[in-house]
C-alpha cells in the first residue's frame, strides 16, 4: 500500500510538474518583421574635385569606399561613383604622405571631429559634386566648441544632371579661390550674335544667394547655346564697363554637355597656384 | 469626486461595525503571522479521542502558559503560541496517567504537531507512540511555498551588509533585488511582527532606501518569505509576503554587544588578474540587544540598539589633479578661476550687497549611515491573553552628489558631479534622509476551547526629506552651472535643482483582526486586515532656478555689470503656478479594507483542507486633487476624457483561495500539498501619487536660452525674482506644453491567480526532499499607455515595424501626421490594467536540518516569467518609456521579466562544534549560482519615431541586405563591407542573437553569463559559565565572494558590453511634416574602440560585485 501510493506520489508530481511547464509557459509575442529582400537602391553619386590649392593628390573616399584615386589639384574624379544614401561620411585622404598644413596627417572628412555624428546626409537618387577647397594653411576657427579643423574642407553642391535642351550647354560658376573676393563671371561668345551669359556678384565658396522666392541656387546649370566662350572673370559684385579680366580663359562647350566652371588658385598665388579656371564636365 | 467621498466613508463604518462585532463578541484565539502553534490529539490506549482533557504547554524560557482543553474528537489547538523555545507540553485527564513531552522549537508560521496516547491509570501502556514533531518542513499546514530563516541562520550565515536581505535572498524563488519568481519587487510586502514595513509609496522596495534596512539582523528571530500562502488573512503582495518576526525577552537575561568593520583593505583588488584601484572607505556597524524579565513569567522586555555608517572620499578628482597620462583636471587648470570665484561669492562688493557660502570645494565624508532601534514588550496578561507590543525606528541618510539632469531642459554639458571636468562646491550636494518609526500592539486571546482572537493594531511613520550637503538647511539660492574652457561643465554651486522642498511624508494605520472558531474538524476564521494610508509628497525641481554661465568670468560680470555679453546661456524655473502655494504638494489619502472567512477542514486524520474567501476594497480620497480645466476640455486618443483630478473609483476585489495538505502516508514521511487561488496586491502608491502632481496645473515654467534672451536678465541671488505674476487661477498661465498622469477611474490593484503544488518526501539520513511549482497568471497586471500619442502612420521600410510622425509642437499643424493628439500635451501617461502576464517557478530542494551541529540545503529553480510591462520603476515616465518595445509602447509585447531569473542554484550549510568546554567554532558557507540578469538589444536613438529613444528592440539581421550600416562618426575607418562583417561576427558568436536572427530581438531575451557566488562565515566563541550564564566571546570573518578570494579568475560578474547596440541615424529619405519617410533606416555598428573590433557581449564587473569583500567582527554574548 505504502509503496503504492509512493507511486502514486510520484507519478502526481511528474505530470503535475510536466503539465505546468507545458501549459504554463507561452512564447514571447513579437510581430513578424518584413526585413527588406535586396539591398538598398536608394543610392546618391559623388564626383569629387581637388580645387584646393598647394593640396597634394587626394584619395576620395565615401564611407570608406574609393571614390577617386590620386586626384591631383585642379583635377576631378573619373565620372560619379554611386554610394549608400543617407547620414554618411565623405573622406579625402592624401595619395601618399600626409595632407600637411593645419590637418598634419589627418584626412579631411566632411564636417570633420572624431567624434561627429551629424555626417553629411545624401539624398537618395541624388548627385553630388564634392570640392576640396582652401588652403593648407586655413586657421582652425575660433568658435567654442567647434568641429571644423582648419586647412582644406569640403564642399559640396547638388548636381541636377537633366540634359540641357538640344544645341545647348549647361554651364554653372563657383568661386574656389581662397583669397579672391567675389567676382562676377562674363561667357563672352567667340560666335557673334550670340547672347552673353554672366555670373554675377560669386562669393568665396558661395553656393546660394538670398532666399525664399528670391533664392538664386548657383548649383543649378544655366543653359547657353553650345560654342567656344571666352571666360572673362572680374573682381567685384558687377561686370566692370572697362577693365581687364582677372582672370581670362578659352572654353569650349559642346552641346548637350554639362559644365562646371569654377575659379581656383589664389590671387597672390605662384606657380601651379596662380588664379586658374577648372573645368568639369559631368556627363 | 463628489460621489467618492461617502464610499470612502461608508466602507469605514462598514470596517468599524464588522470590528466593534468581533470585538464584542467574546472572541477566541488566531494564528497570526507573528506566532507558531500547537495542535494535537489526544486518545485513549486505543486511540479513541478523550475529550475534556487539559493540555497546558508552557513555553520555558519565558514561563508563558498556553492552556486549553481537547473538543469532542479529542483535539486541541493551542494557536499563537510564542516562536521558539522549548516548550513542555502536559495533558492530564481524570483517570488517566498524566503525559509531559518536550518539544525543542515552535517556528514561525509552521505549526507543531503534538498527539499524545494516554494510559489509564494504574496501567502500563504497551506502546508509547511518540508522533510530535517540531514544525518544519513536513507539517500539515503548510500548502504554499514557503521559507522559514530562524536565528540560527541569523547568526551563523554569512552577511557583511548586515541586512536581511542577505538571508532573503537565500529562498530558492529569490530574484534580483528583494524579488521573487520573476515578478516586480515593487509588489511584495514585508512586515515587521505583522505590521506593514514596505516602502509603500515604493520609491524603493524597502524603506531605507540607499542607506540600510530598517531592522537589525541582531533583532529578527525569525523570517518568513511566503510566496502563495492559501490562508486567507495574508494579503497586499503579488510578489511574496516577508515577514519578520523579532526576539522577545525571557526570563533570562540575554544580551550581545557588537561591533563589525571592513575598510579599503579588506576588499579584493583583482579581477581576472587585471589590478583595480580601491578608493579608501570604512565602514562600521555596532550594536548591542538585551532581552529579560520585568516580571518573571510576566512581563518582558527586549531591546536593540544599532549604528551603522560608510564614509567613502566624496571627492575622486580634486582640483589640483592630474589623469592617468599626467594631463591636469580641467578643475585644475581652473584652479585661479574656482578661487575667485569662491572669494567672490563669500564678499560683498561693488554691485553686489549679498554673499552666499557655496561650501568646499576640498574632500569631505560622504557618508551613508543609519541608527536604528528597537523595544518590545510581551506581557503574559493571563494564560488566555497575551499581549506584545513593539516600537522600532530608523534614521538613515546618505550624501549624494548634485543630480546631472536638466529637469525640463537640456543637461548642463558633461554633468555636474565630480569628473576630470567638474567639481561642485560641497552645498550643492544634498542629503536624503529616511526616517521612520512605528509601533504596533498584538493581543491574542482565548476564550474556552472554542475561539480565538488575535488583534492587531498598528502605525508606521515614514519620513523622507531631503537637505544640503553634509546636512546643512538648502540654500534659498539659485544653483548656478558655470562650464569651463573645454565647453563641459567645470563647477556648479547653490541649492541642487531637485532638493529643496523634497519631502515624502507616510501615515500607514493599520487595524486586523481575526477571530477563530474550533468547531471539531472545522476551524473557521472570520477576520479583516485593513490599512489606511496619508501620503504628503513635495517634488520642486528647479524652483529656485538653473543659471548657466559659459564661465567664471561672465558670472562675475554678470553680477556687477550685466550685459548681453556676459549674460547666462540658459536660465531655467520652474514656479508654482496654484496661488497662494508657494510649494505645491501631491497629497492624499486612501485605504485598503480586507474581509475574509475561511475554513479549515481535517477532512481525515491526513487530509486538510483549506477554504478561503478574502474581499478587498481599495478606496481612495482625492478630494484635495486639484482640476486642469485645459485637459478637462481635451479629447485624447479613442476619444478618451481625462480627468487629472479623479483617482479610481473604489472597487471590489474577491480572491477566493483553497489549498490542501496530504499526508500520503500517514507517517509524515511524504506529503503532498497545494491550492490555487486570487492574490490581491497593492500598487507602490507613488504611480498614483503620480497624477497627483503632473496635473499640468502645479507648476509653469520659464526657460530662456541663448545669452541674447538672458540680455535683460541677470543674476539675481532671489530665487524668486524671475517668477511671473499669477492670474490668480491655479494652473492658469500653463507651460505651454506639459505632461500629465492619469489613472482609469476603473483602475484595480493588481491580481494574480497563483496555483501551486508540493510534495515533501523524507529520504534516509534525515534528508527531506522538496518539489515545489508554482504557477501565477496575472489577472490585473498594470501598465501604462500614452493616450495622446496618435495612431502610427505608416510602416518602417526594410523591418516592418509602425512608425510616427513628428511632434510639431505647436497648435494645429498637420494634426493627422502629428503624433501628438493635443499637441500642447507631450504625454498623457494612464495607469490602466491588462491582463496577460504570467510567472513559473518550478524547485528542487533537498535540505537537512539536524538538531545540533550540521544543516544544510541545496536547491535548483526554474522560473519562467513573462509581463507586458516590467513594473519597476517608480515615475509614469520610466515605467512608460522603460520597455523595450517593437510595436507601439500602448501595445506592448509579452516578453521576459525583468527579474527573471530563469535557472538558479542556492544552497547553504552550516557546521558548529563545541569542544574543550570552552571553545567552540562555526562555518557556514552560502552558493548563489546564477545569471546576473537579462538585457534587451535596443537601438540607440527612435527609429520608430515615436518620441522615445533607446527602446526599440533590434531586427537581428541575416544578412547584409538586410541592414544599413554606416561608419560610427568622421574617424571611423572601416568600409561599410567591415562594418557589416563586425555586425556579423558579433551575432554569430553571441549567444542569443545567433540564434534569434531574422527575428526582433525579445525584451530581455539576452542573458548575462553565471556567477558563481560564495560567501564564508567564519565564528570563534571562546566561552565560560560564571553564574549560570555562558558568557561568550565570538570573533567573526565574514568573506564575500569567496572564490574570488581563491583565484580572480573566478567569482567573476559580468555586465553587457553594450545593450544599444546599433544606433539609429537616421533615414534613407528624411520624415517630411506632411509624410512618414519610405526610406529605410540607416544604423551604425560602433568599433569598442578605435580600430578594434566590439566582439565580445560581456565586459568585466570591475566593481566590488567581482571581487572578495572581508568583514571582522567582535562581540560579547551573555545568555
Amino acid at each position: 500500500m505504502k509503496t503504492y501510493l509512493n507511486h502514486i506520489g510520484t507519478f502526481a508530481t511528474t505530470g503535475i510538474l510536466t503539465t505546468a511547464l507545458f501549459i504554463g509557459c507561452q512564447s514571447t509575442e513579437y510581430p513578424d518583421p518584413q526585413p527588406a529582400t535586396g539591398a538598398s537602391t536608394n543610392q546618391a553619386r559623388f564626383l569629387f574635385v581637388n580645387a584646393a590649392p598647394g593640396a597634394p593628390a587626394l584619395n576620395f573616399l565615401v564611407e570608406n569606399n574609393q571614390a577617386g584615386q590620386s586626384v591631383a589639384y585642379g583635377q576631378n574624379s573619373t565620372g560619379y561613383t554611386a554610394a549608400q544614401a543617407g547620414t554618411i561620411q565623405l573622406r579625402a585622404r592624401a595619395a601618399s604622405g600626409n595632407i600637411g598644413g593645419v590637418l598634419g596627417s589627418n584626412d579631411i572628412l566632411f564636417r570633420a571631429g572624431a567624434t561627429n555624428q551629424n555626417n553629411f546626409a545624401a539624398a537618395a537618387n541624388t548627385n553630388y559634386t564634392v570640392f576640396v577647397t582652401d588652403t593648407l594653411n586655413r586657421p582652425r576657427p575660433a568658435t567654442s566648441g567647434g568641429t571644423n579643423l582648419g586647412g582644406p574642407q569640403f564642399l559640396v553642391v547638388t548636381d541636377n544632371l537633366t540634359a540641357p535642351s538640344a544645341g545647348n550647354v549647361g554651364v554653372r560658376f563657383f568661386h574656389l579661390a581662397p583669397d579672391a573676393p567675389a567676382v562676377s563671371v562674363r561667357l563672352q561668345p567667340q560666335a557673334t550674335g550670340q547672347t552673353t551669359p554672366t555670373f554675377l556678384n560669386r562669393a568665396y565658396r558661395a553656393i546660394s544667394t538670398g532666399s525664399g522666392t528670391t533664392a538664386v541656387n548657383f548649383a543649378s546649370f544655366t543653359q547657353v547655346p553650345a560654342g567656344t566662350y571666352t571666360v572673362q572673370v572680374f573682381t567685384g559684385a558687377t561686370i566692370p564697363a572697362t577693365a581687364n579680366p582677372a582672370l581670362s580663359q578659352s572654353v569650349t562647350l559642346e552641346a548637350g554637355k554639362l559644365y562646371t566652371l569654377y575659379a581656383r588658385g589664389l590671387v597672390r598665388g605662384t606657380g601651379g597656384n596662380t588664379l586658374g579656371l577648372g573645368q568639369i564636365i559631368h556627363n | 469626486m463628489s460621489k467618492k467621498l461617502p464610499r470612502f466613508r461608508a466602507a469605514f463604518l462598514l470596517l468599524g461595525s464588522m470590528l466593534v462585532v468581533m470585538l464584542g463578541s467574546s472572541g477566541a484565539w488566531a494564528q497570526g503571522v507573528t506566532t507558531s502553534s500547537i495542535s494535537g490529539l489526544v486518545t485513549d490506549a486505543n486511540g479513541e479521542g478523550l475529550p475534556g482533557a487539559t493540555v497546558v504547554a508552557v513555553h520555558t524560557p519565558s514561563g508563558t502558559r498556553y492552556g486549553t482543553t481537547t473538543n469532542t474528537s479529542g483535539r486541541f489547538n493551542l494557536p499563537a503560541v510564542r516562536i521558539g523555545g522549548p516548550y513542555r507540553i502536559t495533558v492530564s485527564y481524570v483517570g488517566y496517567q498524566e503525559q509531559v513531552r518536550e518539544i525543542v522549537s515552535a517556528e514561525l508560521n509552521t505549526p507543531v504537531a503534538a498527539d499524545f496516547r494516554l494510559a489509564e491509570e494504574g496501567r502500563q501502556l504497551t506502546e508509547v507512540v511518540v508522533t510530535s514533531q517540531r514544525g518544519g518542513v513536513i507539517d500539515s499546514e503548510r500548502t504554499g511555498v514557503a521559507t522559514n530563516f530562524k536565528r540560527e541562520n541569523f547568526e551563523r550565515l554569512p552577511t557583511i551588509s548586515r541586512s536581511f536581505t542577505d538571508f532573503s535572498t537565500l529562498t530558492p524563488q529569490a530574484g534580483p533585488g528583494f524579488s521573487f519568481g520573476g515578478r516586480s519587487n515593487l509588489y511584495n510586502n514585508f512586515s515587521i511582527d505583522g505590521s506593514t514595513s514596505n516602502n509603500v509609496f515604493g520609491l524603493s522596495a524597502l524603506p531605507g532606501g540607499a542607506a540600510g534596512t530598517p531592522i537589525s539582523v541582531d533583532a529578527i528571530d525569525q523570517l518568513n518569505v511566503s510566496i502563495s500562502p492559501f490562508d486567507v488573512s495574508q494579503g497586499s503582495f503579488t510578489g511574496a509576503g516577508v515577514n519578520a518576526v523579532t526576539r522577545s525577552g525571557t526570563n533570562e537575561f540575554q544580551g550581545s554587544v557588537y561591533g563589525f568593520y571592513r575598510n579599503q583593505n579588506f576588499v579584493g583588488r583583482n579581477v581576472e588578474g587585471q589590478r583595480q584601484e580601491q578608493l579608501n572607505f570604512n565602514f562600521y556597524n555596532v550594536g548591542g540587544r538585551l532581552g529579560g524579565p520585568i516580571i518573571k513569567n510576566k512581563l518582558f522586555f527586549f531591546v536593540n540598539v544599532e549604528q551603522e555608517r560608510q564614509a567613502d572620499p566624496a571627492v575622486l578628482f580634486p582640483v589640483g589633479g592630474t589623469n592617468s597620462q599626467g594631463q591636469p583636471f580641467q578643475q585644475t587648470a581652473a584652479r585661479a578661476d574656482l578661487e575667485r570665484l569662491s572669494t567672490f561669492l563669500q564678499n560683498t562688493g561693488t554691485n553686489k550687497p549679498w554673499t552666499f557660502d557655496p561650501g568646499s570645494l576640498g574632500t569631505f565624508d560622504q557618508l551613508t549611515q543609519n541608527f536604528k532601534f528597537l523595544a518590545k514588550i510581551n506581557w503574559n496578561i493571563n494564560d488566555q491573553h497575551k499581549l506584545v507590543v513593539r516600537y522600532n525606528q530608523l534614521n538613515a541618510f546618505r550624501d549624494t552628489p548634485p543630480s546631472n539632469s536638466g529637469g525640463f531642459t537640456s543637461a548642463p554639458p558633461g554633468g555636474r558631479q565630480n569628473n576630470n571636468n567638474a567639481i561642485p562646491f560641497q552645498y550643492s550636494w544634498y542629503r536624503q534622509n529616511n526616517n521612520l518609526q512605528s509601533i504596533i500592539a498584538e493581543l491574542n486571546s482565548t476564550f474556552g476551547n472554542k475561539f480565538a482572537n488575535n488583534l492587531q493594531v498598528g502605525y508606521t511613520a515614514f519620513r523622507d526629506f531631503r537637505q544640503a550637503g553634509g546636512g546643512a538647511e538648502t540654500p534659498n539660492f539659485p544653483l548656478v552651472d558655470i562650464v569651463g574652457p573645454n565647453g563641459n561643465t567645470l563647477t556648479s554651486f547653490g541649492a541642487e535643482a531637485f532638493t529643496p522642498n523634497n519631502r515624502l511624508d507616510q501615515d500607514v494605520i493599520q487595524v486586523n483582526d481575526r477571530f477563530d472558531i474550533f468547531l471539531g474538524k472545522h476551524t473557521v476564521s472570520l477576520g479583516t486586515a485593513n490599512e489606511f494610508y496619508k501620503f504628503y509628497n513635495a517634488f520642486t525641481p528647479q524652483i529656485r532656478g538653473v543659471y548657466q554661465y559659459n564661465s567664471v568670468d561672465d558670472f562675475i560680470n554678470n553680477v556687477t555689470s550685466p550685459s548681453a555679453a556676459n549674460a547666462p546661456t540658459q536660465y531655467a524655473l520652474q514656479y508654482s503656478a496654484v496661488p497662494g502655494t508657494p510649494v505645491p504638494t501631491a497629497e492624499f489619502s486612501a485605504a485598503q479594507l480586507g474581509f475574509y472567512a475561511q475554513d479549515n477542514i481535517n477532512l481525515t486524520r491526513t487530509f486538510r483542507l483549506t477554504a478561503g474567501i478574502r474581499l478587498d476594497v481599495p478606496t481612495y480620497d482625492d478630494s484635495k486633487l486639484l482640476r486642469n480645466v485645459v485637459t478637462d476640455t481635451m479629447r485624447f486618443a479613442g476619444g478618451e476624457q481625462i480627468r487629472v483630478n479623479q483617482l479610481p473609483r473604489t472597487n471590489y476585489l474577491w480572491s477566493p483561495r483553497i489549498g490542501f495538505n496530504w499526508d500520503v502516508l500517514g507517517n509524515r514521511s511524504l506529503q503532498i500539498r497545494g491550492g490555487t487561488g486570487i492574490f490581491t496586491g497593492r500598487v507602490p502608491f507613488v504611480w498614483l501619487s503620480n497624477q497627483v502632481s503632473n496635473n499640468g496645473v502645479f507648476f509653469g515654467t520659464v526657460l530662456r536660452q541663448g545669452q541674447a534672451n538672458n540680455a535683460n536678465f541677470p543674476f539675481n541671488p532671489d530665487p524668486a525674482a524671475y517668477v511671473p505674476q499669477l492670474t490668480g487661477e491655479p494652473g492658469v498661465p500653463l507651460a505651454p506644453t506639459f505632461t500629465i498622469n492619469a489613472t482609469t477611474p476603473n483602475f484595480k490593484f493588481p491580481q494574480v491567480w497563483r496555483t501551486s503544488f508540493g510534495v515533501d518526501k523524507t529520504l534516509p539520513g534525515g534528508w527531506i526532499a522538496t518539489f515545489d511549482a508554482v504557477y501565477s497568471k496575472d489577472i490585473n497586471a498594470v501598465f501604462i499607455r500614452d493616450a495622446n500619442l496618435a495612431e502610427p502612420v505608416g510602416t518602417l521600410a526594410g523591418d516592418g515595424r509602425p512608425i510616427w510622425g513628428n511632434a510639431s509642437g505647436t497648435a494645429g499643424v498637420n494634426p493627422p501626421f502629428d503624433r501628438r493628439i493635443n499637441d500642447r500635451i507631450v504625454q498623457a501617461l494612464v495607469l490602466d490594467n491588462v491582463n496577460r502576464g504570467y510567472s513559473l517557478s518550478m524547485t528542487a530542494q533537498i535540505q537537512k536540518r539536524f538538531a545540533r551541529g550540521l544543516e544544510g540545503s541545496l536547491a535548483y529553480t526554474f522560473t519562467d516569467s513573462k509581463d507586458v510591462n516590467a513594473q519597476s520603476a517608480s515615475t509614469a515616465g520610466s515605467l512608460y518609456t522603460g520597455q523595450a518595445i517593437v510595436t507601439s509602447p500602448n501595445q506592448p509585447n509579452l516578453s521576459y521579466s525583468n527579474n527573471l531569473i530563469p535557472h538558479r542554484v542556492v544552497g547553504f550549510i552550516q557546521y558548529r562544534m563545541e569542544y574543550l568546554n570552552f571553545l567552540a567554532t562555526t562555518v557556514s558557507l552560502t552558493y548563489q549560482g546564477q545569471t546576473r540578469g537579462n538585457y534587451s538589444y535596443v537601438y540607440g536613438g527612435n527609429p520608430n519615431n515615436e518620441g522615445i529613444s533607446n527602446n526599440d528592440m533590434i531586427y537581428v539581421p541575416r544578412n547584409q541586405n538586410e541592414v544599413i550600416l554606416v561608419t560610427t562618426n568622421a574617424a571611423d575607418t572601416r568600409t561599410t563591407q567591415q562594418i557589416w562583417d563586425q555586425l556579423n561576427a558579433f551575432i554569430e558568436q553571441d549567444p542569443y542573437l545567433s540564434k534569434r536572427r531574422g527575428q526582433y530581438a525579445e525584451r530581455n531575451g539576452a542573458y548575462l553569463p553565471w556567477q558563481h557566488l560564495v560567501n564564508l562565515r567564519l565564528l570563534q566563541d571562546v566561552f565560560t559559565n560564571v553564574g549560570g550564564k555562558r558568557n561568550t566571546i565570538q570573533l567573526s570573518v565574514d568573506v564575500q565572494n569567496l572564490l574570488n578570494l581563491l583565484n580572480s579568475n573566478w567569482g567573476l560578474a559580468q555586465s553587457a558590453a553594450r545593450t544599444n547596440l546599433l544606433n539609429f541615424v537616421g533615414y534613407e529619405t528624411p520624415n517630411t511634416n506632411t509624410a512618414a519617410t519610405t526610406g529605410r533606416p540607416i544604423y551604425s555598428f560602433a568599433e569598442q574602440s578605435q580600430n578594434v573590433a566590439l566582439s565580445n557581449p560581456f565586459i568585466n564587473n570591475l566593481t566590488l560585485a567581482s571581487r572578495w569583500q572581508l568583514q571582522l567582527g567582535l562581540r560579547y554574548i551573555f545568555n
